[in-house]
């Protein structure tokens, strides 16, 4: 009995030391190496993963990007399709930290980013930019605002999303409005006027549905109107402070408690989970105007949705102006992970794929993506519903930027104020400066605690 | 003529028995081998890796960096934190204690209530007990994740076909169920109902286990059903509630699957907040988003430690109290 | 020599209950069987729900009509074709079926040092075994993670993470439950039997061979049937451990991510989880005595 006691003993203290060594581990960041000249074309295979579920849209990647294996014959590009692109950043990290990672990484989304650039996950590209000559000025200056982090270059966009209004020419010429609303206070009325409701009293038709999480609507998109800001320049959260914020939550929740807050929710519990089916809500007229993205013209044209629409820039506050013609940039992005065993040929396939104007233009017709660069955007090869124009110069426009903004602890911090603004608009509406206090300290908090040393 | 027989000594005796029990702990080593090597490399060894993250920052990216308390500190809200403001704590920490906590509250009793009830119906008919009992059973084989996407669907408050049913009856108004904060949970309960198959069979075995005499004696005495009940099923059974009230306040603490998909799949978004408004946010979600999505490994790992102290504590003292209310008739250890 | 009496004097008397205690009882039994009927309803119904979906068009699943129109048959083809179901049900198979044998292969010599042999100490031991119950799956989870992501591929050269090693190789050294349940049942196993043995000279390993194994048959199935489903029901092991690796991924992870880009197909979900299902279902029906007879050796004894 004494000996089984001692032996669990020694194999105790064991075990404690073997993870005190593994624990003690930590990651080295590899600085690449610049792209040296006259590089030897040895034939070289790249990993590439990217988070594309839909058959159809992985062949298309996949012929697209046969132009790049043309272009550099001794280059082999061995293909890996994510079967949820939802969690395709949690593993991407996973995987680097456990020295699996791919040579070169799409994802569709960059809240990541900062992430990446603080804790070298990603390579830094500036040094193989710097080498081919190859500069941002290529992409609209949004494009600074989701690829690069604390100096650090680290993605590359691969055609992007831009988001705008949407509304229904039919429904608006029925009310008699013409052109869409530009300010925030004609969109809360046209709202009203296009909302039509059944005997019940519940919503057959919403003008526009102003809650968080419908159609890839936030609070910080409508925020955005009066160019409200997340952070100062000591990067501490300004949401209480900010005027913006108070003044687009109070006209978000004015427009529910104008619906009616239970009208509201059961119309969103209707609606929310069809928004990538043709029965979307918008497509089948049960929405008048609608905040989304520029791939929508696309679903419209495939579902043949029987709707007579058009698109402008999502509306500015009133006192805000000079806010009208920009809007929430960014979306796919390519990058080098740390570890890559083939990095020279990875910067080949990043600057490829996201100058290229012929796989640009392919994967655009494909996905109905925004060009991001000039020559992509103007290529005749490039068909696009007229629609589309908006979210080109929403892309192009100087205001427009990415949310939330970048930080190492990556975009969770944004869930504060999104929890926060699905509370306020069912609350009875007291006391929003101290609830952005506390979603500001929050912010602070989580920073601080996740902050890398 | 009697031959001496050389007596063993004394130390001769004492070295042959200590040589038996030597081979008999060898023995027993040799077959507990595999368990010990799992025990200390699966479990014990992790935990106290864990424990000492539980006082270090760390994201797994960069080296574990020790900062004491701090990890608790904000979990508790007590203390000052370097770097942030008195009283910094984690907003979401005591939520999901909270709603944890009224899961098991619920849940648990309800699973027992319902368990022993049906169990007690399916003692009475002659036949067909085994088709019931086949089919209560079968549910509570559905894989969670499936349990959760079906109720997901059942409960779609336009679509789905139980609010249809309740829309029909004049007068009544469904709820809105994973799209209202206040209904979250309880839709969760109902999905926990059609899953207490297991209960009700350990439940049936035990009320079939209740010895016939003690039934006759007590109707000699002219008892009715309550009294019947009372004063010969419920002691009896008191091992089985025993048995269920544990697992399920140990499994309600781990609570999971179920939250993690409906959260998910209920609103269409990827946010494991725990939607709508936090109300599904149990401790389990709050460690997984922190383990494996924020990556904060470290106050994970504390908040894994609390959750562990928490079901010893929870785990000790039924086992203490059992003593009075739980009778073991026959067989019991 | 005394005649037999008359057969029928043997029987003993069997009086008539009256009428009105026999229609009692026939009402009671009616009403139990009504409110059984309606249980057993309530517990079917989400099942056909399940079923009638699966057969749907997507546009007619979330709508309110119930009857599948037309019925889709295809929706089991499509599955298959939409992500590599084929693959995630074997990789399924396997972590189900290879820790099941490490689970029956590694407890059964631990229950029989438990139950078999008196040594001191023992019950102390098997209180930690038991303790090992309440350790919540999170506590070691995430050094556990580390360790096979990145420490031990440092050490080894192999990969574990995104394959299912992580989750097969534990179970070859034990796993609490089951250690409970074999002991429970070999704690029943007649001295006299394994006396018999030890007298013809037989040591610990003839006892297990010739005495407890043979006589354990249903424990051990019972033992095997509870890992194996719930192997196959797993989801927290596999979503931490496997993540979205494309090759290994197992059904109850394939089945949460059974989305199109963004959105649940409900129709294909409920037909992907209709296949999910129905091997552990038909195991049960199958195995049902088996089941419930471990069921019994776990709650009712305590």
């Amino acid at each position: 009995m004494k000996r089984l006691l001692l032996y669990v003993g020694v194999a105790a203290v064991a075990a404690l030391a073997l993870g005190l060594a593994a624990g003690c581990g930590g990651g080295t960041s590899s600085s690449p190496s610049p792209l040296a000249s006259g590089a030897s074309h040895e034939p070289v295979t790249l990993t590439v993963w990217h988070p594309w579920t839909v058959k159809s849209e992985k062949q298309g990647f996949a012929t697209a990007v046969k132009g790049f294996e043309t272009q550099y014959p001794w280059i082999k590009l061995n293909i890996v399709a994510f079967p949820n692109s939802d969690e395709f950043d949690q593993t991407l990290m996973k995987n680097i930290n456990a020295g699996t990672a791919p040579d070169v990484a799409i994802s569709f989304g960059p809240d990541y980013v900062g992430k990446y650039a603080a804790d070298g996950l990603w390579q830094d590209l500036k040094p193989y930019m710097e080498a081919d000559s190859f500069s941002m000025s290529e992409f609209a200056p949004a494009a600074l605002s989701y690829t690069s982090y604390q100096g650090k270059q680290v993605a590359l966009p691969v055609l992007t999303d831009a988001y705008g209004l949407y509304y229904n020419k039919t429904m608006f010429a029925k009310a008699g409005l013409s052109d869409p609303p530009k300010t925030m206070s004609e969109l809360m009325d046209y709202a009203k006027k296009l909302t039509v409701r059944d005997q019940n009293g519940d919503i057959k038709v919403a003008g526009f549905v102003p809650l968080n999480a419908f159609n890839e609507l936030g609070p910080s998109d409508l925020a955005h109107a009066w160019g409200a800001k997340w952070f100062d320049e000591n990067d501490k959260p300004v949401l209480a402070g900010d005027p913006g914020w108070a003044a687009a939550l109070t006209w978000q929740k004015q427009l529910v408690d104008w619906y009616g807050k239970n009208a509201i929710t059961k119309f969103y519990a209707a609606w929310v989970d069809k928004e990538w089916t043709p029965d979307q809500a918008f497509e089948t007229g049960h929405v008048a105007m609608i905040w989304d993205g520029e791939w929508r013209t696309k679903m419209i044209a495939n579902d043949k949705a029987a709707i007579d629409y058009a698109t402008a820039p999502f509306p500015a506050a009133d006192d805000h102006p000079e806010m009208y013609g920009s809007g929430r940039v960014g979306g796919t992005i390519c990058g080098i992970p740390r570890g890559a065993k083939n990095p020279e040929a990875a910067w080949l396939l990043v600057k490829y794929m996201s100058t290229d104007t012929d796989f640009l233009v392919a994967l655009a017709n494909m996905l109905g993506n925004v060009p991001t660069t000039k020559a992509s955007a103007e290529s005749p090869d490039l068909q696009i519903p007229a629609q589309m124009k908006t979210f080109i110069a929403v892309w192009n426009s100087p205001g427009s930027l990415f949310q939330p903004p970048l930080q190492s602890i990556g975009a969770t911090y944004a869930d504060f104020l999104n929890n926060y603004d699905d509370k306020w608009v069912q609350g009875k509406g007291d006391d929003l400066q101290a609830g952005l206090q506390k979603v500001d300290q929050d912010i602070a908090n989580e920073l601080s605690m996740g902050q890398a040393p | 003529m009697q031959t001496a027989i050389p007596r063993r000594s004394e130390a001769e005796r004492r070295r042959a028995r200590r040589r038996s029990a030597v081979r008999k702990y060898g023995v027993v080593l040799l077959l507990l081998a595999p368990w010990i090597v799992g025990f200390t490399v699966f479990t014990l060894g992790p935990m106290l890796l864990s424990l000492y993250w539980s006082f270090c920052h760390y994201d797994m990216v960069n080296a574990p960096r020790w900062i004491g308390l701090a990890n608790f500190k904000f979990m508790f809200g007590l203390g000052t934190i370097e770097g942030l403001p008195p009283g910094a704590h984690d907003p979401y920490y005591w939520l999901s204690v909270r709603n944890t906590l009224w899961i098991i509250a619920f849940g648990v009793p309800l699973r027992i209530v319902f368990g022993m009830l049906t169990a007690m119906l399916l003692t009475r008919p002659k036949r067909g007990v085994n088709a019931y009992r086949t089919l209560f059973y079968a549910p509570s084989m559905v894989p969670r994740v499936a349990t959760a996407l079906v109720f997901v669907y059942l409960l779609n408050p336009v679509s789905g076909p139980i609010n249809r049913l309740i829309d029909a009856i004049p007068g009544l108004s469904a709820p809105l169920w994973f799209f209202d904060p206040a209904w979250a949970k309880p839709a969760l309960l109902i999905m926990g109902l059609w899953g207490i198959g297991d209960a009700i069979v350990i439940y049936l075995a035990g009320l079939l286990n209740v010895p016939r005499d003690l039934y006759e004696a007590i109707a000699i005495e002219g008892a009715n059903t309550w009294q019947r009940f009372r004063h010969v099923t419920l002691p009896m059974i008191t091992p089985v509630i025993f048995f269920t009230l544990i697992m399920g306040i140990i499994d309600g603490f781990q609570y999971f699957d179920q939250a993690y998909v409906a959260g998910n799949a209920a609103s269409g978004q990827n946010a494991v907040l725990g939607q709508p408004q936090g109300s599904l946010l149990f401790y389990g979600l709050w460690l997984y988003e922190k383990a494996f999505r924020s990556f904060q490994m470290g106050y994970a790992s504390a908040m894994a430690w609390m959750l562990f102290i928490a079901t010893m504590a929870c785990t000790v003292v039924l086992l203490l109290t059992s003593r009075r209310w739980v009778h073991y008739g026959g067989g019991g250890q | 020599m005394t005649t037999a009496a008359r057969p029928e004097a043997g029987r003993p008397a069997r009086r008539r209950l009256p009428a009105r205690v026999r229609r009692r009882r026939f009402l009671l039994t009616i009403a139990n069987h009504a409110v059984l009927i309606a249980v057993s309803l309530m517990f079917v119904l989400p099942i056909v729900w399940i079923v009638l979906t699966s057969l749907m068009t997507e546009d007619q699943a979330m709508t309110t009509r119930l009857i599948p129109d037309p019925v889709q048959w295809s929706n089991f083809v499509t599955v298959f074709k939409q992500i590599d179901l084929w693959r995630y049900t074997w990789n399924t198979v396997l972590y189900a079926g290879i820790t099941t044998i490490g689970v029956v292969v590694s407890c059964v010599p631990v229950a029989y040092a438990f139950s078999r042999i008196k040594w001191r100490g023992r019950n102390i031991v098997f209180l930690l075994v038991l303790s090992t119950l309440m350790l919540p799956v999170q506590i070691t989870t995430v050094p556990l993670f580390v360790v096979w992501a990145r420490d031990l591929p440092a050490w080894t050269g192999i990969q574990f993470i995104g394959t299912l090693k992580p989750l097969i190789i534990p179970s070859f050294f034990g796993d609490a439950f089951s250690i409970f349940l074999l002991r429970q049942f070999f704690m029943t196993i007649p001295d006299e039997l394994c006396d018999a043995v030890r007298v013809d000279g037989g040591g610990h390993w003839q006892i297990l061979r010739r005495v407890v194994l043979p006589l354990s048959k249903p424990a051990i199935m019972a033992v095997a049937l509870f890992h194996f489903i719930w192997a196959w029901n797993d989801f927290y092991g596999p979503l931490v451990y496997l993540g979205q690796s494309p090759q290994a991924q197992t059904l109850s992870l394939a089945l949460s991510n059974f989305r199109g880009m963004h959105h649940v197909q409900w129709n294909l979900t409920m037909a992907a989880t209709l296949i999910f299902m129905i091997p552990v279902v038909v195991i049960f029906f199958l195995a049902q005595r088996v089941f419930i007879e471990g069921v019994t050796l776990t709650g009712v004894k305590g």
